[in-house]
């Protein structure tokens, strides 16, 4: 069931209504309904995998408990191993499995061995890295000894499996979820109007600006060998689009579906292309995902307390291993060591830190220096994404031969219309506006009357139903 | 809770109603290149013209029902000459889920003794849209279109439907004429075409798919005509060389509805020149000179029509029925 489908709002809104009724009962039907939602929501996708998620989720409760409950060190220890091999293992199997066996087989035809691989047909269980992520982060804590194993069983299956972040994130943590799962909800207007907010921007990003960007986008991408160089900016840049607005316009959704029913969801993106070096950018994109890979690989790495070698070795490996978790490709591994190779020169010289707060706070417009550290940081940003978009390496060097080739100031072969050009850029100048909010459309508007607020939604509404792209697709995460 | 609900239910109130005024805004005020997902011109094709013709015509011997194939492609003089009064009943993009509203719509009416089905075999892999937003703009609107329009579930189609729902009622804009410059439309649903555009000599190759919604549909319109005693045949008409050959199943699509009825396939019985077509897709008045006559003599040598003269559709009848019978 995807969030731009006409079975979520009809499911959202039922959802809704029986879990605010639920509300004078107790907090274990609440929670109830939630996780039967939330296993149909996962259902709708492939019932079959449902097995899986329930497995996962079996594993990591009953380790987590044995580890608080083991005797000795080593037992804990025994414990915590086959929860995160186990877990891991799934990840291997289901999305590494192709990747790895080929490479091997690539690896060993280069030296004079022909091997027969038996490819099996694996099909990606939906959202199994982010629900892998949301376990192992719990049985770290608990091997760390930071938080208690949580013994309600149903409180547990509702942090692994809440249905508005259960396929594509944000990667939560026990330590900010589970509490608001075992408090009891009060309904907040404030909150439930937010929410509602919130979701109609999503949807907007996901349906406006994603999918119709992802039409010539996909067009150029994947016929990049008959496109001109200005053809192949424009491929890129209408990318560098797509990939935000649908996958911000997810976390939109999903945070703001998730107020309507009173819990707080981590944040996720903080208007990243505003940006004004690559740290920053990576700050402001994928929260949930960057700070996971901070707290549970970079610090238990040493983080930057051993000096610039270490520095500069965590530094890859995270944005390695980051790029890996995207994908079984190396495109998605070059992506990440583009960034770790963009950071470089802010970790060197440690100034990865300087720019923590949006730019131009209080003011209307960027400097021309802020300007141009933006337009260098996206630029940067814009070429690895060639990457992450390509079929293959060889299809990105193609890409990036071509953008600098003698027709690279000629008009581009295709285009969106113009129509949707000016809606990106009204797209643009509205985010910009929004910037110091938690989303672009938090505070815009609050000091209207009602009518000149309303009328401001329901032009977005409009714009949805007029422009939106009608042979939408999937959310892009949900591959990985 | 109750505040949330009761601002809830103004808001969809105060949005329905702007964007209700705003679909008003895009159908009479705005250029049609400034809206995405809404179309109040349709396909062009005469269509308003031949379904409102449709409603007067009582009875007729033979209808041709399909796509834009079916409108420029069967001439109602030439069957004349042979004795035959004809409706042709095509639509542009016309899938079989529209075939099957405008058979059970007009049948009453016209009461035909005959049908040629044509089909454009890519249609039946379509949702239907553009036909059904070609039939909206066209001025039908009935229960069953606004059920067919919440099947095929599509919101240009429910912008459209909208609009349509309203100019219907109030009269707010005359349809815009966005019928091809040299095209004549002729009583009985034909539109006449002399010109010969110049089309691309090749094309991308694809594979036809049909999906299981159109071809239930046509399954539904062929037992309805069955129903109804109504005999048919399954036509193929001719289109240009480089987009048949682009087609890779071809001869898998010719088994499927061979095993649906009577099926003819002009596009392996005729050869004709590239100066014979409107562009890749359809017929110019030459061709469908050309065609008909070979049609016509197609279907006497099969049995069908066996007296060219005071054409008796008895005989077709009966002939036709020798002819399945075997």
């Amino acid at each position: 069931m995807l969030f731009n489908s006409l079975n979520f709002a009809f499911f959202l809104p039922v959802i809704f209504i029986l879990y605010w009724l639920l509300n004078k009962q107790s907090l274990r039907i609440q929670n109830i309904l939630l996780l039967v939602a939330s296993y149909y929501f996962y259902s709708c996708w492939d019932y079959r995998f449902l097995f899986l998620l329930i497995f996962s989720t079996l594993l990591d409760y009953f380790t987590g408990i044995k580890m608080a409950e083991a005797k000795t060190f080593r037992s804990k220890k025994g414990w915590f191993w086959l929860s995160v091999l186990v877990n891991l293992g799934f990840l291997g199997v289901f999305k590494y499995y192709n990747f790895f066996g080929q490479s091997f087989v690539d690896m060993f035809s280069h030296l004079g061995v022909h091997l027969q691989l038996s490819a099996i047909n694996v099909i990606l269980p939906v959202g199994i890295s982010f629900y892998t992520f949301h376990g192992l982060s719990y049985v770290i804590d608990i091997y760390k000894d930071r938080i208690k194993p949580e013994r309600n069983f149903i409180d547990y299956s509702l942090f692994v499996s809440f249905f508005p972040l259960l396929v594509a994130g944000p990667i939560e943590r026990a330590t900010h979820l589970l509490p608001q799962l075992k408090k009891k909800r009060y309904f907040d207007y404030n909150k439930a109007i937010d929410g509602l907010r919130q979701i109609l921007w999503g949807l907007f990003k996901k349906v406006v600006i994603a999918d119709n960007c992802a039409e010539y986008a996909n067009l150029i991408f994947n016929h990049s060998s008959n496109y001109s160089g200005s053809s192949l900016v424009l491929g890129a840049l209408l990318f560098a689009f797509q990939i935000y607005c649908d996958f911000s316009g997810y976390s939109d959704i999903a945070i703001g579906t998730a107020r309507l029913l009173g819990i707080d969801l981590l944040r996720n993106f903080a208007f990243p292309y505003f940006s004004r070096d690559i740290a920053e950018f990576w700050r402001r994109w994928h929260i949930s995902l960057s700070s996971w890979f901070k707290d549970y690989l970079y610090i238990p790495l040493g983080g930057s307390k051993g000096g610039l070698w270490m520095r500069v070795r965590n530094t890859f490996i995270i944005f390695i291993v980051s790029g890996f978790w995207h994908g079984a490709n190396w495109t998605f591994v070059i992506w990440g060591a583009l960034n770790a190779l963009f950071i470089m020169p802010s970790i060197i010289f440690k100034t990865n830190r300087s720019n923590l707060e949006i730019v131009a706070k209080g003011k209307s417009l960027p400097s021309l220096r802020e300007l141009f550290d933006i337009l260098l940081t996206f630029s940067l940003t814009l070429i690895a994404w060639i990457f992450f978009r390509s079929a293959s390496v060889g299809q990105a060097l193609q890409i990036i031969g071509g953008i600098f080739s003698k027709d690279l100031f000629k008009m581009p072969q295709t285009s969106p219309k113009p129509v949707i050009l000016v809606i990106i850029i009204l797209f643009v100048i509205i985010e910009w506006i929004g910037r110091e909010g938690k989303y672009a459309i938090e505070n815009i508007g609050i000091q209207w009357t009602p009518v000149l607020r309303w009328s401001f939604y329901s032009f977005i509404i409009v714009c949805i139903g007029m422009y939106m792209q009608t042979s939408g697709s999937d959310f892009i995460y949900f591959q990985f | 809770m109750k505040r949330f609900t009761v601002r809830l239910c103004l808001f969809i109130a105060f949005a329905s109603v702007f964007y209700i005024i705003t679909i008003l805004i895009f159908g009479t005020l705005i250029p049609a290149s400034l809206a995405k997902n809404f179309d109040y011109f349709g396909g062009g094709g005469f269509t308003r013209r031949r379904m409102n013709d449709a409603a007067k015509v009582n009875g007729v011997d033979v209808i041709i029902i399909g796509s834009s194939h079916a409108y420029r492609g069967y001439d109602p003089r030439i069957f004349k000459k042979e004795g035959l009064t004809v409706f042709n009943l095509g639509s542009s993009s016309q899938s079989p889920l529209q075939t099957k509203y405008l058979v059970e719509k007009y049948i009453k009416n016209l009461k035909p003794k005959f049908v040629i089905v044509d089909i454009y075999p890519i249609l039946f892999g379509v949702d239907g849209l553009e036909s059904q937003i070609d039939l909206i703009s066209s001025g039908l609107m009935d229960k069953d279109i606004v059920k067919m329009s919440f099947e095929i579930n599509n919101i240009r189609l429910y912008n459209s439907l909208i609009f349509c729902a309203l100019n219907n009622a109030f009269h707010l804009r005359k349809q815009k004429k966005l019928d091809r410059t040299g095209d004549t439309y002729i009583p009985g649903g034909y539109v006449q075409s002399y010109e010969s555009l110049k089309f691309k000599k090749a094309r991308f190759t694809q594979k036809i798919s049909v999906s299981a919604l159109q071809l239930g549909a046509f399954k539904k319109m062929l037992a309805e005509l069955r129903h109804r005693n109504i005999k048919y045949i399954i036509v193929q008409a001719p289109f240009s060389k480089s987009n048949y050959n682009s087609y890779t199943n071809n001869d898998e699509i010719d088994r499927l509805f061979a095993g649906l009825g009577g099926y003819y396939n002009f596009n392996k019985i005729l050869n004709l020149p590239d100066s014979m077509y409107y562009d890749d897709s359809h017929l110019n008045q030459f061709g469908v000179n050309a065609y008909n006559a070979k049609l016509i003599d197609t279907l006497k040598s099969a049995g069908i029509l066996n007296t060219v003269a005071g054409f008796k559709l008895k005989d077709c009848v009966k002939n036709y029925q020798v002819l399945n019978d075997k």
